[in-house]
């Protein structure tokens, strides 16, 4: 290319053909994500705050008429393994919609996870032990929120992972369990706990922690 | 409904503001992040809702929003690479990219926003927050600089 035409390319006039390529780009995920899960919080603090209000109406009202070991079981919160098996339950189990963000795009459900967890998730594959990749939800925990990654073998037998931030948490001992005719599995990864949850006999379960927390 | 409103206008002016981010920052996975945390900053804002109004207002708020994140994580971002391209074989944002290389933080912004955004001086200055005279002397002295590296290296 001439000197010349290269110099009058390169004009400051010409820095927005430069950067042409940025805006016809599709928007990153994790950009969208943004947009829309500040807007999903704002919502979400809204409605926190109404309910603790309805809450301490409610409690107010009730206070005279219950007594205080009554109190006291209202105060104890359901644990992670019940959690785990309800959100199994409530959504791997739906025969329509298992997951919110499916296995098409790896990378966005990676991103997505990740930001709503506060903690890097890796979406690891069981393809090898016979379980595909369904895809992930988002489940309400406590005054936070926890992943759930879903799988399915060839027989449709759901594995849901339910992955808490454990980052300011005490650790997590391994033990196993059933609730409701589901097995699980917990285990702690340090800044994560972990649940797996499945009615495949407990065996099973055991192998595919092994497999999960090797990696 | 004013969120929706909100929400679809700052999705129209991401691609903007992104090319913006790439050319300011020279790294395009950190302009990434860095805007989405800008972008969070205004979500969050109870008053976003009704500040955003009127909707010209917005990319010059995103940019105020983005260099505050980057100047809180200066000390994490990458930067660009400070090096002169191929002549022949570099792409055309490659060569500017080299010669925003050149600037200082300040003159960059107000290169960018006054070549690239097409932002009038007085929005410009009140992105930054500096004097319209300020931001003039910036800018001829940005404009000198990217000019004379061109015609210099290319």
């Amino acid at each position: 290319m001439p000197n010349t035409l290269i110099k009058k390319k390169l004009s400051p006039i010409n820095i927005a053909q430069a950067y042409q390529g940025f805006l016809e780009e599709p928007v990153p995920s994790h950009i969208f994500d943004a947009v829309v899960s500040g807007k999903a919080n704002r919502i979400f603090n809204i409605a926190k705050i109404g309910l603790l209000l309805v809450a301490g109406f409610v409690l107010s009202m009730a206070i005279g008429l219950i007594n205080n070991d009554e109190i006291n079981s209202l105060e104890s919160s359901i644990n992670i393994e019940q959690l785990a098996v309800s959100s199994h339950i409530t959504f791997a189990k739906d025969a329509v919609y298992p997951v919110r963000v499916g296995n098409n795009d790896l990378d966005h459900l990676r991103r997505w996870l990740s930001y709503r967890l506060g903690q890097q998730v890796q979406i690891q594959s069981l393809g090898n032990v016979g379980y595909s990749l369904l895809g992930g939800n988002i489940v309400p925990d406590g005054d936070g929120v926890s992943a759930m990654i879903v799988y399915e073998n060839a027989q449709g037998v759901k594995l849901s992972l339910f992955i808490r931030n454990a980052q300011f948490a005490n650790d997590l001992e391994q033990s196993t369990g059933i609730i409701d005719n589901y097995n699980w599995t917990a285990w702690d990864n340090g800044q994560t706990h972990s649940v797996l949850v499945s009615e495949i006999e407990n065996t099973g379960l055991q192998q595919l922690m092994s497999v999960l927390s090797a990696r | 409904m004013a969120s929706q409103k909100l929400q679809q206008a700052l999705l129209e002016q991401i691609p903007r503001a992104r090319r913006y981010a790439r050319a300011l920052i020279g790294d395009a996975e950190s302009a990434d992040t860095l805007l989405s945390l800008a972008v969070l900053n205004i979500v969050k804002q109870p008053s976003a809702v009704t500040f955003f109004t009127p909707s010209n207002m917005l990319l010059p708020w995103l940019y105020v929003e983005l260099h505050t994140v980057l100047d809180s994580n200066n000390g994490t971002v990458q930067d660009r690479k400070n090096s002169v391209p191929d002549r022949f074989e570099s792409t055309l944002y490659e060569r500017y990219d080299s010669s925003l290389g050149m600037l200082t933080d300040l003159q960059k912004r107000i290169y960018l926003l006054t070549v690239l955004e097409q932002f009038k001086l007085s929005v410009t200055a009140h992105v930054l927050d500096k004097p319209i005279a300020e931001i003039k002397s910036h800018f001829q002295q940005a404009h000198l600089l990217v000019t004379e590296h061109i015609e210099s290296n290319f």
